[in-house]
């Protein structure tokens, strides 16, 4: 493996399978977000799990700016994760901006990857009248930095580590201090940016890798009109309406995530 | 009390909001209701969703709920709740998760902070400002830093260029000196070489010039034999230990030899050659050889000699080159001059042989031709004084008569012979002198007069009072008139007018001999000056001759550079010398 690659990503393998399984985290998180998921299927693939450069414990230092300026820089960051592995035939799992990322990524090396799982997925955030409704407006996007240029302050002066009581995983009480509160704010916002100023719906027709598309209901950041659109525009793409409502299915609904990837992964053999 | 703590609860002085994972409300207390103008009843089972604005709602997924679910609680996250009416309510929340009836719930709290969040949107903004200015200041910074760099990187690359240039400049100066260093040395190559006319200083110049002037190691020449299968190493410089000059190197097949005659015109830089049996210490040196050569063919090679690491520029070639053609120049003048020499060396020989026949006739005929005379001059006094020569038709008188005319004849004939033998080769020069023709003509003329008065011809002269006068070898010029009238008296018959004239024309001085009662066909006018000719019929008084006579003329007329023609016609011939007037004034 690519000591630098593994140490500047933060990856992560187990699992008792050969068939690997990429799980890309989205905007404002890290690869803790899948932890509800991945036990399900520890005994049948090989995990993978990473950091975008910025977020969690990947290596800030190897940050820069301009590379990461739009999602194919976040893009580079699978295709370097799957060299360094040397990982083919990948089923590769994104959640929210991890989506498109994942679909930019299989354009460049199609042939590493099996499948596409792409959770709670839009190609462009912003509304394009009149005939595409991505769901905000450039207005909305401002107010989300400001809002996280306010929180920022709030965890900046949140100095003191926090021991939590979790009954659920007792073991994660350093997880804010180290994912979360400790991620620099300038490079949250430039993600942010990136993320919710992509328009990659130009992208969709050239993918060629099948995928399977998790439509929340009530999904305030990717609505159902978005799903649609992406089903439309995917090759070989099924779509999946889901009871889980919200944005973050895997963490809000894991069993039924769980149990819709599972079925595709099955039918697809 | 229980009862007690949720009616505080509800009436607290903080909002407080239950939701599950799925996002709906659970409970909400009527302080969190009322600050979002609704009654709990309205936001019970409603989707949390419905009191966020949307950069709440992006929030919320992305951040607040992610937190939540994985680390168990959240403290002082600030969020904008949107009222019924749409009003922004800014808070900080807490909150913990819980299990609650074996599902999970999340318990938050809600502070509004109108007051606090306009303090803090105003320490953000000038944090905004601040960073701003930072910004600007950091920007200036670099951008003063990066025209610093740029000014230095400019200053080094002026300097780079300065010094790439004043290089070049060198350079070109010391190319330049170079140039006209090759320049002197090739003129004064050229004026030794040009200056000579011997073949081995011509080579040993230029070899030795060539060897100084170019620093070479060692320099040689190779000259090939007249049939181009031998060099010989004509001449070295410096004289290296193992002298090769005079080396000879035989062209044959097996014993090949670098030969340039096949590339006239062509320097040839070699690379170090294997050992070179004719010149053993320019072994592992850098050879430029050149072919001395002109439009005749190929004469030899120059061959120059340097250290490995060195090499020929194309200045020392292009020199090399033109010292070659002055070479070949300058030797093929040699060789023609040596040739020229040969050629003086044979003339001289010949015009010996030439002499020493003239002289041998001379001696050879003559002398007893002399002594004949001389004999005869004492046989006729002896003859006389006995009496024999009373009668003229006696045989012995008869016999010496045709003795005495014969010996007459036979010395004119050598005398005329040995004249023309002596105008062939040239050897005596012109005795010029000026004279005036109104005083020689008539002093000339006399010894004419009794001839003709004898035979009955009448000779006059005519001479106009004013000529110029007359620069001439005055002996050449007796002998053509002598000839002129001596022929005119022969052939004229009895009664015939010979005249003597001199006249001027625009362009010459004519001097004419014109006799009556004769005439020459124009088809003779040409032959009557070869040797030995005669007019057939044509010798009214018999006197015979030599038939050398015009001859004669007509190589003295040539010698002295006058013209002579004929003119006949009317009963009349002429012959009429011509003196072109530059001459004439001479």
């Amino acid at each position: 493996m690519n000591q630098n690659i593994s140490s500047r990503n933060n990856i992560t393998v187990f699992g008792q399978g050969t068939q690997p399984i990429l799980f890309a985290h989205g905007f404002g998180c890290d690869q803790n977000v899948w932890r509800f998921i991945t036990a399900a299927f520890e005994d049948d693939y090989k995990l993978v799990l990473f950091d975008y450069v910025g977020s969690g414990k990947s290596d800030l230092q190897a940050y820069s700016p301009e590379r990461y300026s739009d999602l194919q820089g976040y893009a580079q960051d699978v295709l370097d994760v799957c060299t360094a592995l040397d990982l083919t035939d990948v089923i590769f799992v994104g959640h929210s901006v991890s989506s498109v990322i994942g679909l930019l990524a299989s354009l460049q090396a199609p042939q590493r990857f099996n499948r596409l799982v792409l959770v709670a997925p839009s190609p462009c955030y912003m509304n394009d009248p009149p005939s595409y409704q991505g769901g905000f407006d450039r207005r909305d996007i401002e107010e989300l930095l400001d809002l996280m240029d306010k929180n920022y302050i709030g965890w900046t002066s949140f100095l003191a580590p926090v021991i939590m009581q979790n009954p659920e995983h007792p073991e994660l009480t350093q997880e804010l201090e180290t994912s979360f509160c400790s991620t620099d704010p300038v490079i949250m916002r430039r993600f942010a940016e990136a993320t919710f100023f992509a328009d990659n719906r130009s992208d969709l027709p050239k993918v060629t890798v099948p995928s399977l598309i998790l439509q929340c209901a009530d999904d305030a950041i990717a609505p159902t009109e978005v799903g649609h659109y992406m089903h439309r525009h995917l090759r070989q793409s099924s779509l999946q309406m889901m009871q889980a409502t919200g944005h973050c299915p895997h963490m809000s609904h894991p069993e039924e995530t769980i149990q819709l990837i599972q079925t595709y992964l099955t039918e697809a053999c | 009390m229980t009862c007690q703590i949720d009616e505080l609860l509800d009436t607290a002085p903080c909002g407080f909001l239950s939701f599950a994972d799925d996002g709906t409300i659970v409970a909400v207390n009527a302080t969190l209701a009322a600050l979002l103008e609704y009654e709990p009843y309205q936001l019970e089972g409603a989707a949390i969703a419905s009191i966020l604005p949307i950069a709440s709602r992006i929030f919320y997924q992305t951040h607040f709920f992610p937190l939540l679910k994985l680390h168990g609680k959240v403290e002082e996250v600030y969020l904008l709740l949107r009222s019924q009416q749409g009003g922004d309510v800014p808070v900080l929340i807490n909150g913990m998760r819980q299990e609650q009836a074996g599902s999970f719930v999340n318990n938050c709290i809600f502070v509004p902070i109108h007051q606090r969040i306009q303090y803090e949107e105003e320490l953000l903004q000038a944090k905004k400002v601040a960073e701003a200015a930072t910004q600007a200041q950091n920007e200036a910074n670099i951008a003063l830093k990066q025209a610093q760099t740029a000014l230095e990187l400019k200053q080094i690359e002026l300097l780079e260029l300065n010094a790439q240039l004043e290089e070049q400049v060198q350079q070109r100066t010391a190319q330049l000196q170079q140039a006209l260093n090759f320049e002197s040395l090739l003129q004064r190559i050229t004026a030794k070489v040009r200056d000579s006319l011997d073949e081995q200083q011509i080579l040993q110049t230029a070899v030795q010039e060539l060897g100084l002037g170019l620093g070479v190691e060692y320099c040689d020449v190779e000259i090939y034999q007249a049939d181009q299968t031998r060099v010989t190493i004509a001449y070295e410089s410096p004289r290296p230990l193992t002298a090769a000059q005079g080396w000879f190197l035989q062209i044959t097949p097996t014993s090949p030899v670098v030969k340039l005659a096949f590339i006239e015109g062509e320097a040839l830089q070699f690379c170090p050659m294997p050992l070179n049996r004719a010149r053993p210490h320019t072994h592992q040196l850098v050879i430029l050889a050149c072919s001395i050569y002109d439009d005749q063919g190929v004469l030899g090679d120059l061959w120059l000699f340097r250290q490995q690491e060195e090499s020929f520029n194309h200045l020392e070639i292009r020199l090399v080159q033109q010292v070659a053609n002055h070479c070949a120049i300058a030797l093929r003048q040699s060789r023609l001059y040596r040739e020229a020499q040969l050629q003086v060396q044979e003339l001289e020989r010949l015009n010996q042989l030439k002499d020493d026949f003239l002289n041998t006739v001379s001696h050879e005929l003559r002398t007893p031709m002399s002594s004949i005379k001389l004999a005869t001059q004492m046989l006729e006094t002896n003859l006389k004084t006995l009496g024999l020569f009373a009668d003229e038709s006696h045989a012995i008188a008869r016999s010496f008569k045709i003795i005495r005319e014969e010996g007459q004849r036979e010395m004119g004939l050598i005398n005329d012979l040995l004249d023309m033998a002596r105008l062939d080769a040239q050897t005596e020069p012109l005795n010029l002198a000026t004279i005036d023709l109104q005083l020689f003509l008539p002093y000339f003329i006399e010894p004419f007069l009794e001839r003709t008065r004898h035979q009955d011809q009448r000779l006059s002269i005519e001479i106009p009072d004013s000529l110029p006068p007359l620069t001439t070898d005055v002996s050449y010029l007796e002998r053509i008139l002598t000839e002129l009238l001596h022929n005119a008296c022969k052939y004229s018959p009895a009664g015939a007018a010979i005249a003597l004239s001199a006249q001027t024309t625009p362009t010459a001085l004519e001097v004419r001999v014109s006799n009556s009662g004769v005439e020459i066909p124009p088809t003779e006018h040409e032959r009557i000056f070869g040797k030995f000719y005669r007019i057939p019929n044509h010798d009214p008084w018999k006197h015979g001759g030599t038939g050398l006579g015009l001859a004669l003329v007509k190589k003295f007329v040539d010698r002295l550079g006058i013209g002579i023609r004929v003119e006949s016609g009317d009963g009349e011939t002429a012959f009429v010398l011509e003196f072109a007037i530059a001459s004439a004034r001479v």
